[in-house]
């Protein structure tokens, strides 16, 4: 549904939002983090960081497609359009969170989100498995 | 130009390793859509009648239709096509889900006619338009997980998606079907072993094109208005995402309907072990779903005890559940998701391989295969081990008994004589599914009618009568039911060319699609243009049949549906009173009562006019 926002046309890979699929039965969302590291590599200045909501943007009108903010991006977040030759990135306009049958993606107020990012760090850190046998495991009693 | 269409068909003939692109004819997109429409049509101008079917002249199909990949609720779909080499109803249809059907569009094609047979194995590798066929010898022989993974290796590039056959496919087992994304199937009619037949052993596309609609605002409104519908629905919003599609498990058992010992009663009380909610409670570790869909009926599933522990992978749907549990006397799930993912590995349809080996128990129970004809195996119903046993063995066409088995029913059952082919429960030669005929009697006239045979996908009788859609019926009268079995199939025929999943009809009604349609193509489309449009293609299917002397005579039920009253359950003592349903049935859609074809007059209406001529001249030779 991104690239449908953007440019009225169904093709998940102009979207800027992608899932990786692992077989067997992992399907995660990956998109932008807002980290900023494409501000500073952008030869053409066209990318910067929006005062108001902090989110990071990209100037279409200066960007000349050269491709140095998916080199550095660490997230893969990011990509050239083939058409329109613009970078192109999420800028956390929540179109898709409408459109998420499982309702995986979530549009919350800051707030929120502290308690959500707590929630997700406890999860990360309880599910794998490696670590879980350390924090559970205790030696039989005696 | 319509939108929603690539506007391109792949012609591949792999004798010569030669391959083309053809324009789509505006025409035939209007009066056929897609999908099914678009099939019926090339296999009654191009299937010459009285091939083999395995032969190189089969030519098999891979299509799309305009709704495939958009926003349109449950859109990513494909389907095969080809005559069937299992069964008699020379119509072999297979629909699947999964992401292969969008890829396909998004790499520049609505359709692939494959002909011909290549010398050694080969695949076909379709990278945004540009067509490759390559050297698959190292693929051969190797099982569906595997290739999956070496061909992503192969191609360096894990976002392919690839359709593929197993070994069953390979060694041209009658059942076997085309797999997408590990867990997808295109199952029924055998249509893997035409792939295998032409050394095919996998589809692989990539691609960036865009999917244009017509009118893009109106189309987002439409969808977003659908999708509302289908969250409120309590079938699609609610039954279907938390317990898959074998939530019915116990209600078809309440209904007195769901198939047991091969169909010998349609109750059991430990059918409840084998259900959705039974399946939620243990195994279940999350949805999953195909591309665009908001009911996510996958269910991800591990093992992690008992004999079958380990296994792990997309679970067992209701026909899966059914065909591999109650059919065969089997209460347990490990054992039923052991059966399915053996199933998905070598590549068997699920629903033909069970209803087989339910087939065979009974023989066995019934003394009519012994110890020595089974090559050894303990055939008794409940029999979890043979029954994982044998799966492999069929697939692998291990020993004889086996062998004989991967030729499908109706030829095992010529060998083995001894009135086992009136035990077989099955169509046309294809094996029902997982409704009982005798407590839903609308169900059993779509049995008896479906156009690719014992099939319940081509009108779901079963929502009328139990689920209350779109009206609640009565299951056990014949009052109304061909009618409603005639707007289903119709209904059905256009859902199958537009290609979006069946499911979404439990919610929507043809006008919604009518405005999907329109806002996707920029023609204008009506409820009765999409109900007239799937009639055309429904009777056209039906003449490719009747070409080929399918009629009346092969319209039928098993005789235990017609004869032996039911023992047990709601609908015990009951019988199908087939034959006034079929007459009726006949006569309303106005094909010609005594043999089963399309009346002339019929198809001029439908604008078949080259059809119409074959019609009257098929009818005058079935009356001398």
């Amino acid at each position: 549904m991104c690239a449908f926002n953007k440019f009225k046309v169904f093709n998940p890979r102009r979207g800027a939002i992608y899932v990786v699929k692992m077989e067997p039965g992992i399907d995660a969302p990956v998109f932008c983090m807002q980290c900023g590291t494409c501000i500073d590599a952008c030869p053409a200045g066209a990318i910067y960081r929006d005062p108001k909501t902090n989110v990071v943007m990209i100037d279409e009108d200066k960007c000349t497609g050269c491709g140095t903010c998916v080199t550095v991006c660490p997230y893969g977040a990011v990509h050239v359009d083939p058409v329109t030759k613009k970078a192109f990135k999420c800028t956390y306009c929540g179109f898709c969170v409408k459109y998420c049958p499982q309702s995986a993606l979530k549009f919350v107020e800051p707030e929120e989100a502290l308690w959500l990012k707590r929630k997700n760090m406890a999860r990360s850190l309880t599910a794998s498995p490696t670590l879980a046998r350390k924090l559970w495991w205790r030696p039989p009693l005696r | 130009m319509p939108r929603g269409y690539m506007g391109k068909v792949l012609r591949v003939d792999l004798t010569a390793g030669k391959w083309k692109v053809e324009e789509l004819p505006e025409g035939l997109m209007r009066n056929y859509v897609g999908g099914n429409g678009f099939a019926a049509r090339w296999l009654f101008d191009e299937l010459k009648p009285g091939i083999d079917p395995l032969s190189p002249e089969n030519p098999l199909i891979f299509a799309t239709g305009p709704l495939t990949g958009t926003a349109f609720p449950s859109s990513g779909r494909w389907a095969a096509y080809a005559k069937s080499p299992l069964t008699t109803a020379i119509w072999g249809e297979a629909h699947s889900g999964g992401h292969w059907g969008p890829e396909l569009k998004y790499a520049g094609y609505d359709a692939i006619i494959v002909t011909g047979r290549s010398e050694k194995p080969v695949y076909i590798w379709i990278d945004d338009g540009q067509v490759e066929i390559r050297d698959a010898t190292h693929l051969w022989g190797k099982d569906v997980l595997d290739t999956d993974e070496m061909i992503k290796q192969e191609i360096g590039d894990e976002t392919v998606k690839a359709i593929y056959i197993g070994p069953a496919g390979e060694k041209l087992v009658r059942l076997a079907c085309i797999m997408d994304s590990l867990y997808r199937a295109a199952g029924r009619c055998g249509l893997g072993a035409v792939m295998g037949s032409k050394r095919l052993k996998a589809i692989v596309c990539r691609g960036g094109q865009d999917i244009e609609v017509a009118k893009p605002d109106e189309f987002l409104t439409v969808v977003d208005e659908l999708v509302e519908k289908m969250k409120d629905n309590p079938i699609t919003g609610e039954a279907l995402p938390m317990y898959g599609t074998d939530v019915l498990t116990n209600i078809i058992n309440a209904a007195g309907g769901l198939p047991t010992f091969n169909f010998q009663q349609g109750w059991h009380p430990e059918a409840w072990r084998n259900s959705g909610e039974h399946m939620r409670a243990t195994i279940l570790i999350k949805n999953r779903g195909c591309r665009f869909c908001w009911i996510r009926c996958a269910r991800f599933c591990a093992i992690t005890s008992g004999p079958y522990a380990g296994v792990v992978g997309e679970g067992p749907e209701y026909e899966t559940v059914w065909a591999f549990g109650s059919q065969c006397g089997v209460f347990r799930l490990d054992a039923i998701h052991a059966a399915n993912m053996l199933c998905n590995k070598y590549g068997l349809d699920t629903i033909s391989t069970g209803n087989l080996i339910g087939w065979a128990m009974e023989l066995y129970e019934r003394g009519i295969l012994t110890k020595e004809d089974t090559d050894g195996l303990d055939l008794h119903f409940g029999n979890h081990e043979t029954m994982v046993e044998l799966i492999e063995r069929i697939a692998l066409r291990k020993g004889k008994f086996a062998d004989l088995l991967a030729e499908g029913p109706l030829r095992a059952a010529e060998k083995i004589g001894k009135g086992s082919e009136r035990l077989f429960m099955g169509v046309k030669g294809l094996g029902l599914p997982a409704y009982g005929p005798r407590a839903f009697w609308g169900h059993a006239l779509a049995y008896a009618t479906s156009v690719r045979g014992g099939c319940h996908l081509r009108a779901y009788m079963i929502a009328p009568e139990v689920l209350g859609v779109p009206k609640k019926m009565d299951p056990l009268t014949t009052e109304g039911k061909a009618e409603m079995c005639i707007f289903f199939q119709n209904y059905f025929a256009f859902v199958d060319s537009s290609l979006v999943c069946k499911f979404v009809t439990f919610a929507l009604t043809p006008d919604d699609f009518a405005r999907a349609m329109t806002a996707c193509t920029g023609w204008e489309w009506t409820a009765d243009d999409v109900l007239k449009t799937g009639e055309r293609i429904y009777n056209l299917e039906r003449m490719i049949q009747c070409r080929e002397g399918v009629g009346r005579k092969d319209d039928t039920l098993p005789e235990r549906f017609l004869k032996e009253p039911a023992p047990v359950g709601p609908a015990k003592g009951k019988v199908v009173p087939l034959k006034e349903m079929l007459d009726e049935y006949y006569t309303l859609r106005g094909w010609d009562v005594e043999t089963g074809i399309p009346t002339p007059s019929k198809l001029r209406e439908l604008g078949l006019e080259k059809e119409a001529e074959l019609a009257e001249k098929l009818i005058k030779e079935a009356k001398k």
